[in-house]
């Protein structure tokens, strides 16, 4: 009796074991086909009065990278693809210049008023980074997402050595993260991901903050300034982030 | 003298083995419980889901630090995040249902058989949480390469 019954117990454990196991099997073999169908997808090129690269773009997809670099006339590139939550181009007289190295960078001359440059597109989860260099730039400068408008967006704020993650709900201040980094005179990398109830800010690939809140509704993506000098942009990438 | 080798970004990685097989250990030990009356296989079953769940939460842990030091890729961000939430249920789930397991054992008035029974039932819901855990883990190192050299 005691061996039947162990045996009915290794019996009913393997095909536990077994199930989930073709359960996780079943998962990979539909997530593998996802992915297949990703890569016969073409990215297509520059529309002619779009001035940003689509890193890839399925048509079956609703999500779409977005690799912005500066192009042409500064104005006319602003405007194509971006547009303002707070403030205006007065506020931040863009140029796009050729840095040494060849390549084009675009530089704003950032008065004291408040200035939001966000992507046309709206974005849920998302990452975005941006190589910037802040060298003769005084000032907040903040990465925003979730943005429904001047008074309620998620942000993560680089300031002097000082990083600050937090949202605005209707004007209202809220902190999540606050944390120092190492400083740099040259170009880098500031990013931030939204990634659910995860909130992460990075300088390079160090990730400097990481907190946690509510999911927003989805908003617009794109950054702020609220300081004064020159601010100086290679590239800003935008990549939304799929639901597991 | 270093602890943990070069090619190892953190402890993590060796930690979470251990509560993958306590827990399942003790799902297969607690299954065994519905067959036999031996008072030895209960108190087996509930101290494996007692170390399972201690290293559960120390695996917990050494993730939430683990974050800090990788290089995440945007793409993999999903994951991580979804995998850390299943983490965070896994440990409260066994963290509540040893307790409650054990209390039974101790102070129930009831069948254990009965107790038994609707324990296992509930166990199954942490071993899902617990599979999908490593599951997401899993993805996060081989196709996203989270951790790893490359």
């Amino acid at each position: 009796m005691k061996r039947r019954n162990l045996l009915t117990a290794l019996a009913l454990g393997t095909g536990i074991t077994l199930f989930f196991g073709a359960c996780s099997q079943q998962k990979e073999k539909s997530e593998k086909k996802h992915d297949e169908v990703h890569s016969h997808a073409e990215a297509h090129g520059n529309k002619s009065e779009m001035n940003h690269e689509n890193m890839h773009d399925t048509g079956m997809h609703e999500s779409e990278d977005i690799s912005w670099k500066p192009k042409g006339d500064a104005k006319t590139a602003l405007t194509a693809d971006f547009h303002f939550t707070v403030g205006g181009m007065e506020d931040i007289s863009p140029a796009i210049t050729t840095d040494t190295d060849g390549e084009k960078v675009l530089k704003l001359n950032v008065s004291n008023n408040p200035a939001a440059l966000v992507f046309h597109k709206s974005f849920s989860n998302v990452g975005v980074r941006t190589v910037l260099n802040r060298e003769n730039y005084e000032g907040t400068l903040k990465i925003v997402h979730h943005m429904k408008d001047a008074n309620t967006y998620e942000f993560v704020a680089i300031n002097g050595s000082k990083m600050v993650m937090g949202r605005m709900i209707n004007g209202k201040e809220k902190i999540m993260e606050e944390s120092d980094f190492e400083q740099s005179s040259d170009w880098f990398s500031f990013s931030v991901s939204a990634a659910g109830s995860h909130y992460k800010g990075s300088i390079g690939n160090k990730m400097v903050v990481h907190g946690h809140d509510k999911e927003m509704e989805k908003g617009f993506v794109g950054i702020m300034t609220e300081g004064r000098g020159i601010l100086q942009i290679k590239q800003i990438e935008v990549v939304p982030l799929e639901a597991e | 003298m270093e602890i943990l080798p070069d090619w190892l970004p953190n402890i993590h990685v060796l930690l979470i083995h251990f509560p993958i097989v306590l827990l399942t250990m003790a799902f297969f030990v607690h299954l065994a419980e519905l067959f036999t009356k031996e008072k030895l296989v209960i108190k087996s079953s509930n101290l494996l889901y007692g170390a399972g769940t201690l290293f559960t939460l120390i695996t917990y842990l050494s993730g939430r630090s683990a974050v800090g030091q990788l290089n995440v890729p945007f793409k993999a961000e999903m994951t991580l995040s979804t995998h850390s939430d299943m983490a965070l249920y896994t440990l409260i789930f066994f963290s509540v249902f040893t307790s409650g397991k054990i209390l039974a054992f101790i102070y129930g008035k009831f069948n254990q058989k009965i107790i038994s029974l609707i324990f296992f039932l509930l166990a199954v819901i942490g071993m899902y949480f617990l599979i999908r855990t490593g599951d997401l883990g899993g993805k996060l190192v081989y196709k996203y390469g989270v951790g790893t050299l490359n």
